[in-house]
């Protein structure tokens, strides 16, 4: 191939990039509409549209207070899960670091779980402290699952203990409490049905200082891929970056659980699709992962609420039953993660 | 005498304890020369090239750089002098060339922002035309064959700096013609920008043909050092790697028989 020909390959990526990035916002955009679209209350755009900008009207009030904010918490939520996916896994550098699957999401599930039923004054900090938790978890898995170089199998089993026992104290102390905390309860199931202007708020508010380190983690995602021994001879210091990543890492998966409870999956699928769509620079796959992530907890929640009217499905159910298969390709297809 | 650029003083490593990889360690590396590591697997060569690349602390003792310890130079200042090729590399199968070589720039620039200045642009460039890269500068990695490969290190490393180059095994795995073409690449690099070369290599006659200084190590220790003609003869040979060799001038070149 000449170099022309190879030129020419290289803008092939930049439009598939530029193209990816348009359809999956197009698709975001008309599951928002469709999503405000869903439910008991039916209102046409036009009645919509004029109960939010000309004159006040009952169901049109309704939908704006339940239906909008949970569709924003749904879009931030999968964002953060997605994004805190991607560098998480390239912090540990295996694809199938998902902060769900190795313990980071329980681990800050169950602080926020406490704080919400005995601190709930310090309910716009739950963010923070459950970014503790995961912080808590992160450690205990990498410390033990980290010996020089990382063995996937090694990452997964820790993180499945570490997963199973936080997400069986935060299922212990709901039971004990007879699920009287309905905010605590509402974590613990990864439920979004009565997610408020509020939550949307803070949710939005730790995703913009989530982005913001993400930014700044970029450069770091990609010179972790390289091999530890490359890294120092480049003027790496490993051991801090990798902190300064995983700290990000954890910041985003917590501020998503504090708000939308415990997610397995959709921080290793949407990664990884994305990475087969957009290529594996951080500056790129960070912003398109995040947007497929919206995208997909958007798709899920919607689903969830619609399948199986008056009752909901949880968006962790729907990840569970649809990821967990997806993980199985995942693992089968590619012979270096076995 | 020539100046050295690198000092090993006493210096002794071990992974764990009571057992040394390298047993007090003293020799000198000359500046501007190739120096070539040779010595039978384990002897402590890479251990070596990882004291010298800041990856490892010596246990006792001080590697000196120019005059000034190791262990006081920061590791972004002493990227900026000293680069590396290494044994095991992993990257991601979709990365470019250029994209990889480019990397070389990181001792350059902060960590949060990555700007390509001009003068990235042309150390990249000028690393890519002297390892003859730049004709596939814009194809995946996944793409190339072994020693193609092995020239794209050797780019990023002369991208990040051509002042010192610490080669850990670059020949291993290649064919004679890959091995010949990046050691005479070496010898140029090191003939036109006075390059300090070290080197791991296995092979003995391409010691006696490219190396200016050899070092000679076993059982963590330096058995010899000096010009390769002194320091390679039939005695050092039998003695490092237990092997009856010949050594022959042939058309003016000294050249090793083995058996």
């Amino acid at each position: 191939m000449t170099e022309a020909s190879r030129k020419v390959v290289n803008r092939r990526a930049v439009v598939k990039a530029v193209l990816a990035f348009t359809l999956t916002a197009v698709a975001l955009l008309v599951f928002m509409v469709l999503a405000a679209a869903i439910g008991g209350i039916r209102v046409s755009f036009g009645e919509l549209m004029r109960g939010i900008f000309v004159e006040y009207d009952e169901n049109v009030a309704i939908i704006v207070q339940l239906r909008f904010p949970r569709i924003f918490v749904a879009i931030l939520g999968g964002m953060a899960t997605a994004a805190a996916g991607v560098i998480t896994q390239a912090v540990m550098r295996s694809p199938l670091a998902d902060p769900g699957i190795i313990g980071i999401s329980s681990g800050s599930s169950f602080v926020a779980v406490l704080v919400t039923a005995f601190l709930p004054s310090l309910y716009y900090l739950s963010p923070l402290f459950s970014f503790a938790g995961g912080l808590l978890a992160f450690a205990i898995v990498y410390a033990l699952s980290w010996k020089g170089g990382l063995s996937p199998v090694r990452l997964i089993l820790v993180g499945i203990a570490v997963s199973a026992l936080f997400s069986g104290l935060s299922t212990a102390f709901n039971q004990m409490t007879g699920g009287n905390f309905t905010g605590a309860a509402s974590i613990v199931e990864s439920s979004i049905s009565l997610k408020d202007w509020d939550d949307a708020l803070i949710l939005a508010i730790y995703v913009a200082i989530g982005a913001l380190m993400c930014v700044f983690c970029v450069r770091k995602c990609n010179v972790l891929a390289l091999s530890d021994r490359l890294q120092c001879s480049l003027g790496v210091n490993v051991s801090h970056a990798r902190l300064q990543v995983s700290v990000a890492a954890v910041f985003l998966a917590s501020a998503a659980t504090a708000v939308v409870g415990s997610v397995s999956f959709l921080g290793l699928v949407v990664p990884h699709i994305a990475r087969l769509v957009v290529g594996n620079d951080h500056k790129i796959l960070i912003p398109y992962s995040a947007l497929l992530g919206a995208l997909f907890f958007l798709v899920a929640d919607t689903v969830g609420r619609w399948i199986a009217y008056p009752y909901e499905i949880s968006v962790s159910i729907i990840m569970s039953i649809v990821g967990g298969p997806l993980f199985i390709i995942l693992l089968l297809r590619n012979k270096k993660y076995a | 005498m020539p100046e050295n650029i690198f000092e090993f003083k006493n210096v002794s490593f071990g992974y764990e304890k009571g057992v040394q990889v390298l047993k007090n360690v003293s020799i000198g590396i000359p500046k501007g020369k190739i120096t070539a590591f040779i010595g039978p697997n384990g002897c402590g060569k890479t251990t070596a090239f990882a004291l010298l690349s800041k990856i490892l602390k010596p246990l006792s003792g001080e590697i000196c750089f120019n005059g000034t310890p190791l262990s006081s130079i920061r590791r972004r200042d002493y990227a900026r002098e000293v680069s590396a090729v290494h044994q095991y590399n992993t990257v991601p199968d979709d990365m470019t060339v250029r994209r990889l070589v480019s990397m070389g720039r990181t001792a350059y620039h902060n960590m949060f922002f990555a700007h390509e200045t001009d003068e990235d642009r042309e150390a990249i460039e000028r690393a890519m035309n002297e390892t003859h890269t730049a004709e596939f500068a814009e194809r995946r990695v996944k793409e190339l064959s072994g020693g193609q490969m092995q020239r794209v290190w050797l780019a990023l490393a002369i991208a990040q700096t051509n002042n010192v180059l610490l080669l850990d095994e670059i020949t291993t795995y290649l064919d004679v013609h890959y091995q010949i073409e990046i050691l005479n690449l070496i010898k140029s690099l090191n003939a036109t920008h006075g390059t300090t070369v070290l080197m791991v290599l296995h092979d003995v006659n391409q010691t006696l043909s490219y190396a200016d200084n050899v070092v000679l190590m076993k059982n963590g220790a330096v058995a010899a050092s000096g010009e390769p003609d002194r320091v390679i003869t039939e005695a050092a040979l039998r003695e490092i790697y237990d092997v009856d060799a010949k050594i022959a001038d042939v058309r003016g070149k000294r050249i090793c028989i083995f058996g």
